[in-house]
């Protein structure tokens, strides 16, 4: 009987150094992975964030309205129109294309920086947004290097500058890489995050600067 | 068996330093690394025997649980209790592995057992898994049933305690084979 009780004791006292625990290393589960529509459908950039203002990017809804039976046609680069200004401060988490076009006007000044989230090995040598830095989940939780079980990487988003304002895209619809990216960021005390629900691809069609190969070297 | 026991108390301390070990870096690979709590969370889920809240609250005590249990057991105190926690853990272990065997869809790539730490068995849950969950398993009743030998603080405190009482007598005859 003093067993049994001892062994409910220690599964308690298991149970409060998890509550605590979960404090300070916070874990969620996440949504089942889905497949991100294909493209020349319904979907709109809209139906990938619902929390984007609708009157915010009326060319982006078009430029999903391909028909089916042309797939041979490119995409024409939808109009969005002049770059409208927005308060950086006042974005949520989600942004939608046209916020992250603003953005990206800022980068040049040092305030932004956008991280290519996708980690499909290629994916950023053969496309991303002008300017963006990849830096990917795997990158952050891989294997090699570990010193004590901690990455390279694990150091290196600690010392990220906290000032500035980060905008992380991968190839849109539900953006797993993306979100995920933001959890460790945010775990590692960067708190200015934006998530470009839109992905890459919809940058790209909407002809907004890209640029290929990889990363420039320090 | 009293007897053998006696001669060969150290056979104790090894099944205990062993489960000790064992569980000691399955939590640090549990809790330390980043991420670590997030991909034990995953791996909880993935083997899809228990309802989302739960799969949280589990992946918040197990390590915890086998953290504890296993300083216990490197130290001999409450080791029965300990040893207790810890069959009741790999039993549990072993239903989740013959669940996923037996269903075979393919969807848990990784046991996420024992962590990073010890790679005596990769890959997806298998015989491997099974046998090593066994084998502590094992390990942990002996310890449950025997007590956890000369060496250790519960043996420490209790040739220390004055007898009290007919539970204590028999207790101390119970741990040590013989009247005191």
């Amino acid at each position: 009987m003093r067993i049994l009780v001892r062994a409910l004791a220690i599964i308690g006292a298991a149970g409060l150094a998890g509550i605590a625990y979960s404090w300070t290393r916070p874990v969620m589960l996440r949504a089942p992975e889905r497949e991100p529509a294909p493209r020349g459908t319904s979907t709109t950039p809209h139906d990938a964030s619902p929390d984007t203002p609708s009157d915010n990017q009326p060319a982006a809804d078009q430029t999903d309205e391909h028909r089916p039976g042309d797939p041979g046609d490119a995409p024409s680069p939808p109009d969005l129109g002049p770059v409208v200004p927005v308060d950086p401060d006042s974005l949520g988490t989600r942004i939608s294309l046209q916020e992250a076009r603003y953005l990206h006007t800022l980068i040049d000044s040092g305030e932004v920086v956008f991280l290519d989230a996708r980690g499909h090995e290629g994916d950023y040598e053969a496309g991303h947004i002008a300017g963006a830095l990849h830096l990917t989940i795997d990158m952050i939780d891989n294997d090699q290097g570990q010193v004590m079980g901690f990455s390279p990487n694990y150091f290196l988003v600690s010392v990220m500058p906290r000032g500035t304002r980060y905008v992380i895209y991968c190839n849109g619809g539900e953006c797993d890489e993306s979100v995920n990216l933001n959890i460790r960021l945010f775990d590692r005390g960067v708190e200015v995050t934006h998530i470009m629900t839109d992905g890459y691809p919809h940058w790209k069609d909407a002809g907004l600067p890209v640029a290929t190969g990889p990363e420039p070297g320090p | 068996m009293k007897r053998l026991l006696r001669a060969g108390w150290w056979w104790l301390l090894l099944c205990r330093t062993t489960v000790a070990a064992f569980f000691g870096l399955a939590a640090y690979s549990k809790l330390v690394p980043p991420n670590a709590s997030q991909r034990f969370l995953e791996g909880v889920k993935a083997f899809k025997i228990l309802p989302d809240h739960l799969v949280i609250a589990a992946a918040n005590t197990i390590p915890w649980a086998e953290a504890i249990c296993a300083l216990l057991l490197l130290l001999g105190a409450w080791t029965r209790a300990a040893a207790l926690v810890i069959a009741a853990l790999l039993g549990s272990f072993l239903y989740g592995l013959l669940t996923v065997i037996n269903r075979a869809d393919g969807s848990v790539s990784e046991c996420s057992c024992f962590g990073d730490f010890i790679k005596i068995c990769d890959g997806p849950p298998g015989t491997c898994h099974l046998v090593l969950d066994g084998a502590l398993l094992c390990l942990a009743l002996v310890v449950l049933l025997f007590g956890p030998g000369r060496l250790s603080v519960d043996h420490l405190c209790a040739s220390r305690k004055p007898p009290e009482g007919v539970d204590y007598v028999r207790e101390v005859v119970r741990q040590e084979g013989r009247p005191i």
